[in-house]
């Protein structure tokens, strides 16, 4: 009875404001760990995100340059097209997306890609995909079946 | 009377109390597990897309490599060879058939990857090669 509890078993207006004083603390401690943990959740997964989009753009330049034939890359590098028998497709970033465009229509294949360059060195192909600060680089031999 | 944590859930109004903090803790540490679940089950499918993707880039290769075995048959038998499912010696898992002018992959029956071939005198040159997921942009 370190406050001198009463005989009817209630609690003192000490004890009572010391409680929910130690109860807050404990509450906010809670929940602010809890609050980071979420915070890391959301940030893990925005980051599994990026990476797979990453993947899809850099699987796509891979199957495109390594298929098709007269690999070009033009604008100062932020577009390449190659030709897929009888169709042209070009690949260039626009506005925080990857597009591929393809019969006069382009498709997104990578959402949040803030910048891409393309270039030659010694025959092969460098795709460099920016998404933030994160860059993705894949290297291939263009039109290697083309014989 | 002093009680043990997790064991409180009593009648009693001391017991009470204790058990209210108990269970939220009790509350807090379920929705911890469940975001620790939740992330875990993200970054098992995440290392299994990049899994999939890397045996998808090594097929690509020993697709390749089939090609380049066809090609190379086809170049020592001369023009007028054909074969029909002939199993790869460079993965046995894939076959090949040769008309006149294309060269089919196949694995599992499925075809993968076909290739348009020409003549031009005694020098085979191949015109065009599509897989699965190139073929949609080249029709």
């Amino acid at each position: 009875m370190l406050f001198g509890r009463s005989r009817n078993g209630g609690f003192l207006l000490l004890e009572a404001l010391l409680s929910i004083t130690i109860g807050i603390i404990i509450i906010c401690g809670a929940l602010g760990v809890f609050a980071q943990c979420i915070r890391l959740f959301s940030l893990t997964l925005e980051r599994i995100e990026e990476k797979e989009q990453a993947l899809s753009a850099l699987y796509t330049v891979f199957h495109l340059a390594r298929y098709g034939d007269n690999a070009v890359v033009s604008e100062g590098g932020r577009r390449f097209s190659v030709r897929l028998r009888s169709a042209t497709l070009s690949v260039y970033a626009l506005r925080g997306s990857l597009l591929l465009a393809h019969k006069g229509t382009a498709n997104p294949i990578a959402e949040g890609c803030t910048g891409v360059a393309f270039s030659f060195l010694q025959h092969s192909l460098t795709a460099r995909i920016s998404f933030g600060n994160e860059v993705y680089t894949l290297q291939v031999l263009p039109g290697y079946f083309k014989r | 009377m002093r009680s043990t944590p997790f064991r409180s859930f009593r009648g009693t109004s001391k017991g009470e109390e204790k058990g209210s903090i108990e269970l939220a803790v009790c509350i807090m540490l379920t929705a911890a597990a469940i975001v620790v679940i939740l992330l875990s089950q993200e970054i098992t499918f995440h290392v299994r897309t990049i899994n999939a993707y890397l045996r998808e880039y090594q097929e690509e290769y020993t697709r390749e490599g089939v090609l380049i075995e066809a090609v190379a048959l086809l170049e020592e038998k001369g023009e007028g060879f054909v074969a029909t499912n002939l199993p790869s010696s460079f993965a046995p898992s894939y076959a090949f058939t040769i008309t006149s002018d294309t060269i089919t992959l196949t694995k599992d029956r499925e075809v993968v990857l076909r290739a348009g071939i020409r003549w031009e005198g005694k020098k085979l040159s191949v015109v065009y090669v599509e897989n699965n997921f190139v073929r949609p942009f080249s029709q």
